[in-house]
């Protein structure tokens, strides 16, 4: 199929009986089969946590255009890639950051920061202090670049302020080795007041299920920050890009009157 | 490799791509089915014979200012240009364009967040999919746009704002840079243009297996015979999908566009390793393949991946323990080997400072001596003293004054195989000596731990333990069920996780035939697949090229522990 013919598939209509079929056949094809002729799930769900791969799962279903553009995608008359084009929806709706407050824990574990130091991640959490936290990976492509920049701009504005404690959070453990770690912090100018954990992967994933971030593979991960005052304070728990500005705002806010 | 020949292979496969292919002089096609011949003239593959696809092909792997800015978000000078994200201004080298819309300039998502597909043929079309409501709804954020133009183009890459007239997402940063940079950017954007993709024609996929001629006959039956198998039944099952597009009303053909029939090319390299360059350079002009699959050897692999680097060839999971210390981006394996267990012990030695000696014996086997060149290596650079000492086994055999030498600081590492481990019995004074050996060299094969090794002696082992849950090996039924003998699990193992994850991402490439595209989808796949074969966990991430990153360092009287007991002798040790 040349280009030209494409396009002119581009403009036909959609038959509408075919993509309700379609539809049926997407949800049935991503959870059996795949090409290979095993039918047997495309995804085994046996790792601990079945929920995590569940939603996952269903993160992938929903988001990511690779899975999406099966072959049961069938919509006739369609150019074979505008599934796929058009699946860069217009995102400028996801800038919106929203903002929520919560009661996590952080379990007793004993993790090591950038110095390959051993580190209370509980005691470093529950500080009487504030501390803006975020989970990274360094091969991150997208998210992690613009939320540690983000951080970066933050330590470097809040210098001056003593009692803060940024925290990045590793959930590629494995690669993120304290020295790989220590490299990240370097690119990102990282002042001694912003620490970067890595562990082992149980303890990692031990942390990202009570902070509600694990998603079961790191390439489905989310932008979120969290912050809080204290100790005796409730979680703020960021979802999106909030801008340098914001946190710096969000910062003083949650500092007034201590 | 030169201009020509870059352009003569990609032509070969376009001459003959409707042609069945069933070995050419110097191989052996590894699977002999042929194609159904197709009318020429019926050609699908995407535009693949113009001669631009071939031109763009060669084109994007050159340096210029536009790859460079492209790859790496610098100027090819290595000055810096400033980059405006969420309103902060940044240097560009924290934001290459390829970090975010990938290599392949195909896009991604991650977390929900789209990248959209940037290359030149994309950006300089409508996108005008007329959406359903049910449709809409389901996927969310559907959009059509006017095609870009130059002018377009360059407002969506300096101020964000798309050829809509609408803003960008504000992940989408704003680059400040002049117009001479802009527009080698967008020439470059031009050149990612997959629609003359080697080994790929309107029927036929061309895949190659490497097969070094130290490789045992048994081994490579066991190795083929896994291969066959799944390749054809795979073919079987792409026929199956052919002919629903046939009898099905509402199936297209562009829907199986990247339904093809696998050809599965044995490439063997005979002798020197210094020849194999050109032993490959010689397979692949013949006959050009998308990518490279599986495959083993037991020598260093590094004479491949540096075929597959030059000539930009995926090379996927070969069986090697003996892969280059620093990976290419072309070539994806298993686990960095042996490499991997000799940072083991480094990883070890500073954890606990007690041990000032390590005393290396090595046998015939070239993973041996790599292992221990390693370790030495490394042990230069820690930071508590240690002395280094590496012997073979026979003159650690005629030097039995050895022996007195131990004590609780020396540490004593075997890297030998079960035979010669043999050879060294109760009273070569290793019985009370903390001594180290290696999984791998013993071919997994545990049984074969003398008996006499002292208490404190421990395994090095890269891979799940034997008693182990949390593996998934889905390949051992798969292979039971057919009746495949299995005298190299591993192998076979490999092999098939290898095919299987090679399908999928080939499914989720569709029909944009970009090696670094497939490279891509792997890379956020992996972690999903069913399959582990004797890995404890496999992950990849952009630029990771070893999906099992960690290893077992256990006391032996520890193997079969609980998984509780068992996981803190598991590490991934520092490069
Ligand atoms: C931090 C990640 C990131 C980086 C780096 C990045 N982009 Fe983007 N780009 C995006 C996202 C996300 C979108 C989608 C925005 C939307 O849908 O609103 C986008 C959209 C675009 C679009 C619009 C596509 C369309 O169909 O309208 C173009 C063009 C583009 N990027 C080009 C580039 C170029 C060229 C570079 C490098 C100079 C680059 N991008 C670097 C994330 C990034």
């Amino acid at each position: 199929m040349n280009r030209k013919q494409i396009r002119s598939l581009l403009t036909n209509p959609v038959k509408t009986g075919l993509t309700v079929a379609a539809l049926a056949l997407l949800s049935t094809s991503l959870l059996q089969a795949h090409e290979g002729g095993q039918h047997e799930p495309a995804m085994e769900i046996s790792s601990e946590d079945s929920h995590a791969q569940h939603k996952a799962m269903m993160a992938e279903m929903k988001m990511d255009h690779s899975a999406h553009e099966d072959h049961a995608m069938a919509t006739e008359g369609e150019d074979p890639h505008a599934h796929h084009k058009a699946m860069m929806s217009n995102m400028a709706g996801k800038d919106q950051v929203q903002r929520s407050s919560h009661d996590y824990k952080a379990p007793h574990l004993t993790m090591l920061n950038q110095n390959g130091e051993p580190v209370a991640i509980d005691k470093l959490l529950n500080s009487d202090k504030p501390v803006l936290v975020n989970f990274i990976f360094t091969t991150c492509p997208t998210i992690c670049p613009v939320l540690s920049s983000t951080f970066s701009i933050v330590n470097r504005e809040l210098a001056g302020v003593e009692d803060l404690s940024m925290i990045s959070i590793s959930i590629d453990p494995e690669e993120d080795t304290p020295e790989a770690l220590q490299r990240y912090a370097k690119k990102f100018e990282a002042r001694d007041n912003w620490s970067f954990i890595t562990g082992s992967v149980e303890d990692s994933i031990q942390l990202q299920k009570a902070f509600d971030i694990y998603r079961g593979s790191k390439m489905n991960h989310e932008p979120v920050t969290y912050l809080r005052a204290s100790a005796d304070k409730p979680w703020t728990r960021l979802d999106g890009f909030p801008s340098s500005e914001q946190l710096v705002s969000e910062y003083h806010h949650m500092t007034m009157g201590h | 490799m030169s201009v020509i020949n870059a352009l003569l292979s990609a032509a070969f496969v376009v001459a003959i791509g409707c042609l069945p292919l069933t070995g050419q002089a110097g191989q052996a096609t590894v699977q002999t089915e042929t194609a159904n011949p197709q009318p020429i003239g019926k050609q699908r593959t995407p535009d693949s014979a113009t001669e631009t696809g071939l031109v763009n092909r060669f084109a994007r792997n050159q340096p210029s200012e536009g790859r460079s800015l492209f790859m790496t978000g610098q100027p090819s000078d290595g000055s810096s240009i400033s980059v405006l994200s969420q309103g902060q201004s940044l240097p560009g080298e924290l934001f290459a364009c390829a970090n975010c819309h990938r290599h392949s300039g195909l896009g991604t998502s991650e977390g929900g967040y789209q990248v959209p597909d940037i290359t030149g043929p994309t950006l300089f079309a409508p996108i005008e999919v007329k959406q359903r409501e049910l449709y809409a709804e389901r996927t969310e954020g559907f959009y059509t746009r006017p095609a870009y133009t130059r002018d377009t183009l360059r407002m969506a890459i300096t101020q964000g704002i798309s050829s809509t007239g609408k803003t960008l997402s504000k992940v989408m940063p704003r680059y400040q840079l002049n117009d001479a940079q802009t527009d080698a950017l967008i020439n470059y954007l031009n050149t990612l243009d997959y629609s003359a993709p080697p080994g790929v024609s309107a029927d036929n996929l061309q895949l190659a297996t490497i097969i070094t001629d130290d490789v045992s006959a048994e081994e490579k039956q066991a190795l083929l015979s896994t291969l066959n198998q799944f390749v054809k039944e795979k073919n079987a099952q792409t026929r199956h999908e052919v002919r629903r597009v046939k009898y099905s009303p509402w199936h297209k053909d562009w829907q199986y566009d990247n339904y093809r029939h696998w050809e599965l090319n044995l490439w063997e390299l005979r002798g020197d390793p210094s020849t194999w360059f050109a032993q490959l350079q010689q397979y692949y002009d013949t006959n050009p393949v998308f990518a490279v699959v599986g495959g083993t050897s037991h020598q260093r692999w590094e004479p491949v991946s540096a075929f597959c680097e030059a000539q930009a060839l995926p090379c996927l999971f070969p069986n090697t323990d003996l892969p280059p210390d620093t990976p290419g981006h072309y070539s994806i394996y298993f686990s960095a080997g042996m490499n991997l267990e000799a940072r083991r012990v480094i990883y070890l030695l500073k954890k606990h400072s007690r041990y000032n000696k390590v005393i290396q014996v090595t046998g015939e086997d070239v993973r041996s001596t790599v292992a221990a060149e390693t370790l030495a290596r490394k042990v230069t650079s820690l930071s508590a003293p240690t002395v280094s000492e590496t012997l073979s086994l026979s003159e650690y055999l005629n030097n039995p004054s050895l022996t007195s030498e131990n004590s609780a600081s020396t540490l004593y590492i075997l890297w030998l195989t079960g035979p010669e481990l043999k050879k060294l019995s109760a009273h070569s004074g290793l019985a009370d000596a903390t001594v180290i050996l290696s999984s791998t060299l013993l071919n997994r094969q545990l049984d074969q731990i003398p008996g006499w090794l002292s208490e404190q002696s421990w395994l090095l082992h890269p891979y799940s333990l034997p008693g182990s849950t949390s593996q998934r090996i889905r390949s051992k039924t798969w292979l039971y069920a057919r009746g495949i003998a299995t005298p190299y699990e591993r192998l076979q193992s490999n092999t098939y996780l290898a095919l299987s994850v090679l399908t999928e991402s080939m499914m989720h490439i569709r029909s944009n035939f970009s090696q670094d595209y497939l490279i891509e989808r792997i890379e956020h796949m992996l972690e999903n697949s069913p399959e582990t074969s004797v890995y404890q966990r496999l992950s990849l991430a952009p630029g990771q090229r070893f999906a099992s990153k960690g290893c077992y360092l256990i006391p032996l009287k520890k193997i079969d522990g609980s998984a509780e007991e068992t996981r803190q002798y598991w590490a991934a040790p520092e490069r």
